[in-house]
C-alpha cells in the first residue's frame, strides 16, 4: 500500500520510537539475564577447586625412593594444572641436596635419569623435622597455630576435591613417621571425619603406597572418600629400580607404574579412574593394589582423573559485556 | 615507611616482604641460607658477610613492650618460613639471642643528619645450624626478582649448578638507607644476594670457559625493567684473560675490576682464559686479617666437654675483635673456666683478658646462653679462647627423630673492623660496594663465622617403654592370674546324685 510521504515519515518516526523503546527495554532485560547467568555460574557449582596433600614420611638416604614417590606425584599434579598455592608438599628429609647425592638438586625415578623430579621450580611446605603426625593432622583439620603462614594451611572448603597421597614405611593399620612415631588408620579416619563435619572437602581421593597399605583405609567412615592402596594386608610393597650411581632404590613399583600412566596424559585428558585402576597389573607391581569405593558416591567410570589430579578451569563465554565494579542502583 | 609509600614500589619491590616487614615492625632484616665451608685461608674475604652454615635470621624490631617485640619476632620468623619454604618457625625462645657487640648496633645513622632517626628497635638473632638449603629455598627467592628467571641475570641461576658447589650462601636483606645524593632522603633498600664457589672441573670444564657454559644457561637479554644490569669481574692476580673487553675498568677495594653492562653485552659470553702456567700455589689474595676456627673438646659420649676457638691475627697491628657465641641451654657453660692465651711466632705465651664481657646465662628451655667478649688480639699471634661446659639431660620427647646424630651447635661469630684508613686497600668487597646504596647504619665490619660442631647428648633407649609394657603384661597374664586363682578359689564337694 502506498503511503503518502508525510504519513510515511510519521510512521517512520513512530516505528523508530517504538524500536527504541523495545531496545531500551530489551537492554535492561539482557543485563538482568547476564547477572543471573553469571550468578548461576558460580552458585550451582559443587566442585570449584582441587588441592593436593603429598606426604613423604621417611627420613634418611636409604629411603630416597619414598621421596621420589612423593615427588612423582608432585610432578604429575603440577603438570596437570594444580598450582603450588594449592599443593601441600611434606618431605621428611632432603634427598636432592643431601651430601650423599652425587647429582645435587636432582631426584630421579629411573637409573636412566631421563626425568628430573625436583626440577627448577619446587616449593616444599613442610620439610625435615616439621613433618610429624601432629602437624599432619593439624594441617588436615585446620587447627593450626595462628601464626602459621599461608602455604602451610589447607584452605579448602566444601567445594574442594583433595588428593591425599602418603608414602613411607607402614604396616597393618599404621604408618611410620620419621622412624620415631606412628599414625594409625583410626587417626586418619577421625581426621577425615573432622574435615567432613567442618565441610572442608567435597571428595577425597586417598592414595597410599606402603607395605600393607590397604589396611590404612579400611577404617574410614566418612562419605565421599575413594581410596587406593598399593598392597593387601600381609603383603609388602616393593621397590623398583636400583641405581648404581646413587646407591639406592629410586622408586617403588606401585608409584612408578602410576607415574608411567600419568606421563601419557595432559591437562585436557578425559581418562577416568577406572582407566587408571585397569592398568594395575599384579605381576608387574608384585602386590595387589586395592580400591575402596563403598564410601564414594560416583562410579569410577564417571570420575575423571582431572577431578583429582588436575585443575580444570570452567570457562563459559558470554557475548555481552558484564559490568564489574559498583553501580549506583 | 608505611604502606602508602611502599605501595607504589610493588612492581619492583616484592610485596610479600614489604607486608611482612610492615606487619612485624621490622626496621632492618637480614636472612641467609648457607651450606659449605668458606676456606678463610685460601679464598679471602667473602663477598657477603655471612658464612654460618644453616639458616640465619636477624632483625631489628621495634615494639612498645618487650612482649610485643617478642610476638613480632615470632610472627616474622613464621612468615619468612612460609615465604622461603624453610623451617624458620623453629626459631623460638630457646635459640634466639640478643647480641650487643657482634652486629652494627650503632644507634645513630652513619650520616648523622637529622633525617636518619636513631634505631628504635632491638636486635634479635636466630640461628638454625641444621637447616638444609635446596631448590625450594631458591624458587621463592628467584620469584622475587622483577624478571624472575625469565630474563636478565636471574636466568643464570641454575640450581643444578648452584648446589653442586663448595660453598653456597643465599639470602636477602632489607635495610634503611640514605640516598647517595646526600639530599637527606631516606628509604628502604632490598638486596638479594647469592654467593657460590664452583669448581669448573666438576662440570667438565678446564681452563677456558664462558659464564654460560659454567651455569649451563644462556642469557638473551637484560631484564627490561632494570635501570642498570652489570657484571663486575674482580680480576685475580694470576695471569687471566677475560673477554670481551669490558665497558670500563674500576678499582674496587684495591682490586682491578672489569665492569660489563648487560644491557649492551651478553653475560653468558663472558669468557675466562686461565694461563697454562698458573702456579699451583693459591694466588695470595688479600687474606683477611683475622681467621677463626672452633672445635669441641671432650669425648663424644661424655657429659662434659669444652669449646676451643683459635683466632689468628695476621696483621702487624693489634686488632680489636668481639667474640660472640650462643650455646643452647643443654650445654651448661662454666664461665669461670674461660681462658684466653695468645702465642706469637717466637712461642711466647701471653694471657689475655677481655676488655668487655657480656654474659647472658641460659634458662632451661627458655633461653640460650650468650657469651660476648671484646678482646684485643696482639699483632701476629694465634689466640686460643677456651671454656668448659657440661651436657645436660633432655627429656626423651625433646630428642629429634634421628637422635643418635646429635645436635648441631651454631657457629661463633668474631667481628672486627678492618683497616679502613680510607685508602681502600684491604677492604672487603662488600664494604667497597656499599658506596652505591649506603645503608644508614652501615659500618664496615667483618664477621667471621667458625665451623659448627656436633654435640652428642646421652640418648635414652627409646624402645624402653615398649619393652616395659610387654614384660609387665606378660607377667600379669601368666603369673598373676594363676596365683590369684590358686589363692582365692574355693573347692566345694558336690553331693553325689541319687
Amino acid at each position: 500500500m502506498l503511503l503518502h510521504s508525510r504519513e510515511a515519515a510519521g510512521i517512520g518516526r513512530f516505528l523508530t520510537v517504538v524500536l527504541c523503546i523495545v531496545f531500551a527495554f530489551g537492554h535492561s532485560v539482557f543485563s538482568k539475564g547476564e547477572t543471573e547467568k553469571v550468578g548461576a555460574f558460580f552458585a550451582d557449582k559443587e566442585h570449584t577447586n582441587n588441592w593436593a596433600v603429598l606426604v613423604c614420611t621417611s627420613r634418611f638416604w636409604f629411603n630416597y625412593r619414598h621421596m621420589a614417590n612423593t615427588l612423582s606425584m608432585y610432578r604429575t599434579v603440577k603438570r596437570l594444572g594444580i598450582p603450588d598455592s594449592q599443593i601441600i608438599l611434606m618431605l621428611a628429609d632432603d634427598a636432592a641436596c643431601n651430601p650423599r647425592n652425587s647429582r645435587p638438586a636432582a631426584v630421579y625415578d629411573h637409573p636412566r635419569k631421563t626425568i628430573d623430579l625436583y626440577g627448577d621450580n619446587i616449593e616444599v611446605d613442610y620439610r625435615g623435622y616439621e613433618v610429624t603426625v601432629e602437624s599432619f593432622i593439624r594441617m588436615l583439620t585446620g587447627r593450626v597455630a595462628p601464626e602459621t603462614p599461608r602455604n602451610k594451611r589447607l584452605l579448602t572448603d566444601e567445594k574442594s576435591n583433595i588428593l591425599v597421597y602418603m608414602t613411607g614405611h607402614g604396616g597393618e593399620d599404621f604408618l611410620k613417621f620419621q622412624d620415631s612415631e606412628e599414625i594409625n588408620s583410626y587417626d586418619i579416619a577421625d581426621a577425615f571425619q573432622q574435615m567432613w563435619e567442618k565441610q572442608r572437602y567435597r571428595e577425597i581421593l586417598f592414595v597410599i603406597d606402603t607395605c600393607q597399605a590397604n589396611t590404612m583405609f579400611s577404617k574410614f567412615y566418612s562419605p565421599n572418600i575413594l581410596s587406593i592402596g598399593s598392597s593387601e594386608k600381609g603383603e609388602n610393597s616393593l621397590s623398583y629400580f636400583h641405581d648404581y650411581d646413587l646407591g639406592v632404590s629410586v622408586i617403588d613399583r606401585f608409584t612408578y607404574y602410576n607415574l608411567k600412566f600419568f606421563e601419557t596424559l595432559d591437562m585436557s585428558s578425559k581418562q577416568t579412574l577406572a582407566d587408571l585402576v585397569a592398568t594395575y597389573n599384579h605381576s608387574l607391581i608384585r602386590s595387589h593394589p586395592g580400591v575402596r569405593t563403598d564410601l564414594f558416591s560416583r562410579s569410577l567410570e564417571k570420575t575423571y582423573l582431572t577431578d583429582f589430579f588436575g585443575s580444570v578451569q570452567n570457562i563459559e563465554l558470554t557475548r555481552e559485556p558484564f559490568p564489574i565494579g559498583r553501580k549506583s542502583e | 615507611m608505611d604502606n602508602q609509600e611502599l605501595r607504589h614500589h610493588y612492581h619492583l619491590f616484592p610485596r610479600q616482604i614489604g607486608e611482612i616487614a610492615l606487619q612485624n615492625n621490622v626496621e632492618e632484616l637480614h636472612l641467609s641460607f648457607t651450606q659449605g665451608n668458606w676456606r678463610q685461608g685460601s679464598w679471602g674475604y667473602p663477598p657477603v658477610s655471612s658464612q654460618g652454615v644453616g639458616a640465619e635470621v636477624f632483625a631489628w624490631i621495634s615494639g612498645a613492650t618487650q612482649e610485643e617485640s617478642l610476638d613480632k619476632w615470632k610472627g616474622l620468623t613464621n612468615a619468612l618460613s612460609g615465604v622461603f619454604c624453610a623451617s624458620l618457625n623453629f626459631i623460638g625462645d630457646d635459640n634466639t639471642s640478643m647480641p650487643q657487640l657482634a652486629f652494627n648496633t650503632s644507634t645513630r645513622g652513619k650520616r648523622s643528619s637529622s633525617s636518619v632517626p636513631g634505631r628504635r628497635g632491638v636486635l634479635r638473632h636466630g640461628f638454625l645450624p641444621r637447616e638444609n638449603v635446596c631448590t625450594e629455598n631458591l624458587t621463592p627467592w628467584v620469584k622475587q626478582l622483577p624478571c624472575q628467571a625469565k630474563s636478565g641475570l636471574g636466568v643464570l641461576l641454575n640450581p643444578h649448578r648452584l648446589y653442586n658447589m663448595d660453598f653456597h650462601s643465599m639470602g636477602i636483606s632489607l635495610a634503611p638507607a640514605v640516598s647517595a645524593a646526600d639530599d637527606g632522603q631516606t628509604g628502604l633498600v632490598y638486596k638479594q644476594h647469592v654467593t657460590v664457589v664452583l669448581n669448573p672441573r666438576t662440570f667438565g670444564l678446564d681452563r677456558n670457559w664462558t659464564l654460560g657454559e659454567l651455569m649451563d644457561r644462556g642469557v638473551d637479554a637484560a631484564c627490561p625493567v632494570a635501570t642498570s644490569s652489570t657484571v663486575r669481574v674482580v680480576m685475580p692476580e694470576s695471569e687471566t684473560r677475560v673477554l670481551p673487553t669490558p665497558m670500563r675498568k674500576e678499582t674496587l677495594g684495591g682490586q682491578e675490576t672489569y665492569v660489563y653492562d648487560i644491557q649492551k653485552q651478553n653475560a653468558s659470553e663472558i669468557r675466562f682464559e686461565f694461563a697454562d702456567s698458573t702456579n699451583k700455589k693459591e694466588a695470595q689474595q688479600r687474606l683477611p686479617l683475622v681467621e677463626a676456627h672452633r672445635h669441641v673438646n671432650g669425648h663424644g659420649g661424655g657429659i662434659s666437654g669444652g669449646i676451643e676457638t683459635l683466632i689468628i691475627n695476621r696483621s702487624n697491628q693489634p686488632v680489636d675483635v668481639t667474640y660472640s657465641d650462643t650455646l643452647p641451654w643443654y650445654l651448661r657453660v662454666y664461665l669461670h673456666t674461660l681462658a684466653i692465651e695468645a702465642v706469637n711466632p717466637d712461642g711466647d705465651i701471653f694471657k689475655q683478658h677481655p676488655t668487655q664481657m657480656i654474659f647472658t646465662p641460659a634458662i632451661d628451655r627458655g633461653r640460650p646462653s650468650t657469651i660476648e667478649l671484646a678482646v684485643t688480639l696482639p699483632a701476629n699471634t694465634r689466640t686460643t679462647l677456651r671454656y668448659d661446659f657440661d651436657k645436660g639431660f633432655i627429656k626423651y620427647t625433646e630428642h629429634p627423630p634421628d637422635a643418635n646424630r646429635g645436635f648441631n651447635i651454631g657457629p661463633a661469630i668474631i667481628s672486627y673492623r678492618p683497616d679502613t684508613d680510607g685508602s681502600g686497600i684491604d677492604q672487603p668487597l662488600f664494604c667497597a660496594l656499599q658506596s652505591s646504596h649506603p645503608n644508614a647504619y652501615f659500618e664496615c665490619k667483618v664477621r667471621v663465622y667458625t665451623e659448627l660442631f656436633l654435640a652428642s647428648l646421652p640418648t635414652p633407649d627409646f624402645s624402653m617403654p615398649y619393652n616395659v609394657i610387654t614384660f609387665t603384661c606378660t607377667v600379669l597374664a601368666l603369673f598373676f592370674g594363676r596365683i590369684f586363682n590358686l589363692l582365692t578359689r574355693d573347692f566345694a564337694v558336690l553331693k553325689g546324685s541319687d
